[in-house]
């Protein structure tokens, strides 16, 4: 069996203590212990994962990505409006046109886009530059940190400043639009 | 929704930092569920920081791979090199959907397994198809509405859309759908569906068969009778995460399932190919148990054999 689906069985009741931490739930850790599983068994048949340096890591962030999927689609499901269009097939509580191509997904995505900025703009310059350095540009914590001359810790304190800032945004906005 | 706490955020905001790092050890993540079971605030001040980062995320429909979470190696794929500079950004975002082919005919792409293997597909947001070993299925990447499920077994789990309905189609037999979980089931002409959450219509312009949660259609592709069983809900697309549930099904059927999950040969002798099973099996620890808590709870006996197994009387 590969290293990667060995490491998993092992770290399996670390991932259910830390996603019932996450979701209040065992049974919903339980469900997307079992997503991640299927997750990494496919990467596994289709990648090279035999290079991964850290498969503790790894498995701990395709957990965390799978919660973050779920997070997202319990947020947009709360939002939406019951779909009246849908009588022909009667469902009560039947959630809304999701479609990517929605333009009026479009518009708040770009709305909420221009509200995260907003707030950026009013950290000092540095600060934002390295959060979109790392955020929209990819570069990695350590790189920057070389690059720049300073410790990874004071690169951790401005992309920390700038998650803050971002998450008061959201949560401003979301207040703003309820 | 209740304020955000200044100094609980930028813990949290401290280790979301942390944990983005392809470093992360284990004990990190140990140190930071510690973190999170101190106080519930702080679990959800975490969450406020993961949705403050998705604002900068592109929209899934603009990538080509299918939205599993990102690689952490060998490159963050998730963060495109053309995203340079916000000013443009949402310019482009607005261009690049106005471009997106939305009209013109259907483009099918083939997915397949092999027996004992899985794979999931996601489509757009939210729509998720899931396939089980053994199946071939084709579907549109295009419109991304509709998939022709020629073998095996999947699992759909559709966003729903009321203007765009998803269609299932087996040959000339179509199931179509609205925002709905459903397990489909294809062995040569037969056919099963079984409908967890929603509704699933089969051939809306002559039979008009209404599949409604917590009921199985079962029927014959080209033959117009079909059955309607009740079905727990809770068990449909068990197969996806482990769990094989049976309630009163054929033993032949069981072989079937079995067959599927671990791509091995399930040989049933005559006599107990009617037999009735009904219960629960773990996909996860293996074959071997799979088999032995089969014969366990069904009183047939299960025998390795060449190329798999025998169940007997």
């Amino acid at each position: 069996m590969s290293v990667l689906l060995t490491e998993f069985i092992n770290l399996r009741p670390k991932l259910v203590r830390y996603l019932t931490a996450r979701t209040g739930s065992e049974a919903e850790a339980d469900e997307i212990v079992q997503e991640t599983w299927l997750k990494l068994d496919d990467r596994q048949a289709q990648t090279q994962t035999g290079n991964i340096h850290n498969p503790a890591g790894y498995i701990f962030r395709t957990a965390e990505n799978c919660l973050r999927d779920r997070l997202r689609m319990q947020k947009r499901q709360a939002k939406r409006d019951t779909d009246w269009s849908d009588a022909n097939f009667g469902r009560l509580g039947e959630p809304g046109n999701s479609n990517a191509l929605d333009p009026q997904r479009i518009l708040i995505s770009k709305q909420e886009l221009e509200h995260a900025e907003r707030a950026l703009d009013e950290l000092p310059e540095r600060t934002s530059a390295i959060f979109r350095a790392f955020r929209l540009d990819g570069r990695k914590q350590q790189e920057l940190a070389s690059e720049l001359q300073i410790s990874l810790s004071a690169v951790e304190k401005h992309l920390q400043r700038a998650y803050a800032a971002i998450a008061l945004a959201r949560q401003n906005f979301d207040g703003e639009n309820e | 929704m209740t304020d955000l706490n200044k100094d609980i955020l930028d813990a949290a905001t401290l280790w979301f930092v942390r944990l983005e790092r392809d470093d992360a050890s284990a004990s990190a993540w140990e140190a930071f569920t510690d973190w999170l079971e101190e106080n519930p605030e702080h679990g959800r001040h975490y969450d406020a920081a993961v949705l403050g980062d998705y604002v900068f995320d592109t929209p899934s429909s603009l990538d080509n791979d299918e939205s599993t979470p990102e690689l952490p190696e060998p490159a963050n794929d998730n963060r495109p090199g053309w995203y340079a500079g916000f000013a443009t950004a949402a310019a482009v975002l607005i261009a690049i959907f106005w471009l997106w082919p939305v009209s013109g005919g259907p483009q099918f792409q083939r997915f397949e397994t092999a027996p004992g293997e899985s794979r999931q597909i996601a489509l757009g947001e939210g729509t998720m198809i899931s396939l089980n070993g053994g199946t071939e299925i084709l579907v549109d990447m295009a419109g991304e509405r509709r998939a022709q499920l020629l073998a095996g077994e999947a699992l759909f789990t559709i966003e729903h859309d009321a203007r765009r309905p998803f269609i299932v189609e087996l040959d000339d037999e179509r199931l179509v759908d609205a925002g709905t979980v459903f397990n489909v089931v294809r062995d040569n002409g037969d056919y099963s569906v079984s409908v967890a959450e929603g509704k699933v219509i089969l051939n809306p312009e002559t039979d008009a068969a209404e599949i409604m949660p917590g009921e199985q259609l079962a029927g014959t592709i080209g033959k117009s009778e079909y059955q309607i069983i009740p079905f727990d809900p809770s068990a449909i697309g068990g197969w996806a995460i482990g769990q094989l549930s049976f309630n009163n099904a054929a033993l032949s059927q069981v072989a079937s399932e079995l067959e599927r999950s671990f791509g091995t040969t399930i040989t049933v002798a005559d006599k107990v190919r009617g037999l009735r099973f009904t219960g629960t099996l773990q996909i996860g620890n293996g074959e071997r148990a799979a088999l032995e808590s089969l014969a366990g709870l069904s009183g047939v006996k299960a025998n390795a054999v060449d190329d798999g197994w025998r169940l007997s009387p």
